[in-house]
């Protein structure tokens, strides 16, 4: 396997990173979906969140582990501030951030104060659920749009 | 293109026969990085600016310039 350089080391961190969001957005999206259904089916769900969590934890924890390692052997080598990939991910937060301020507004103001049957906790889990989906699909969909870009190798350009 | 920032980076790597791999190992970024520099798809730091130009031993102004 070719040497992977910090570079590349980082966005492949931040892809994981944005993939253990997604999924997370998913077990919370079914975390949600747990207060409409009955006791059976929940039950599944709830097996189907702890599956989730578990695979979280494998695709975000050995990178992570692996950076904090680079980065306490060794000051710099695995910091890229600039970055296409980290550019993106920061346009994919904000994303996320927007478009939860403004559905909240918006839902304020269709809601009201009235009551709801539904606990708070409901609606912390949707509000979460909808950043990190934003966020994640945010992400991957700025990074597909440049992969469609990415083929270009001035050796191969030379013999054709 | 970038409508704010012209490069000549595609042209001084056929001048060094350098793929976008070589070029962002030499100066410490990812090839996307690099590649998304030379469509225009993202502007570079100050930073990034200079490594490139050093490593090609040019003046910055040569390799970037601004759009008219």
């Amino acid at each position: 396997m070719a040497q992977q350089s910090a570079a590349q080391f980082y966005e492949r961190f931040l892809g994981r990173v944005t993939l253990g969001l997604l999924l997370l957005a998913i077990a919370l999206v079914i975390d949600c979906a747990g207060y409409f259904v009955d006791a059976a089916t929940d039950e599944v769900l709830r097996y189907v969140r702890r599956t989730l969590s578990v695979v979280i934890i494998i695709v975000v924890a050995p990178s992570t582990l692996k950076l904090m390692w680079n980065r306490w052997k060794s000051d710099s080598p695995h910091r890229e501030p600039e970055s296409f990939v980290v550019e993106i991910y920061k346009k994919a937060s904000l994303h996320g951030f927007t478009f939860v301020a403004l559905a909240l507004v918006v839902l304020q103001g269709v809601l009201g104060a009235g009551e709801s049957t539904l606990p708070a906790l409901f609606f912390i889990k949707a509000v979460l659920a909808a950043m990190l989906l934003v966020t994640s699909l945010s992400f991957y969909l700025q990074m597909q749009v440049d992969d469609d870009l990415e083929e270009d190798d001035f050796d191969d350009e030379a013999s054709s | 293109m970038s409508a704010d920032l012209n490069n000549r980076i595609r042209v001084f790597r056929a001048e060094h026969r350098m793929s976008q791999g070589d070029l962002a190992d030499a100066i410490g970024v990812s090839r996307k990085t690099i590649s998304t520099i030379e469509v225009g798809r993202f502007v570079p730091s100050t930073v990034i600016a200079l490594k490139i130009a050093r490593h090609f031993g040019a003046p910055v102004e040569e390799i970037f310039s601004l759009a008219d």
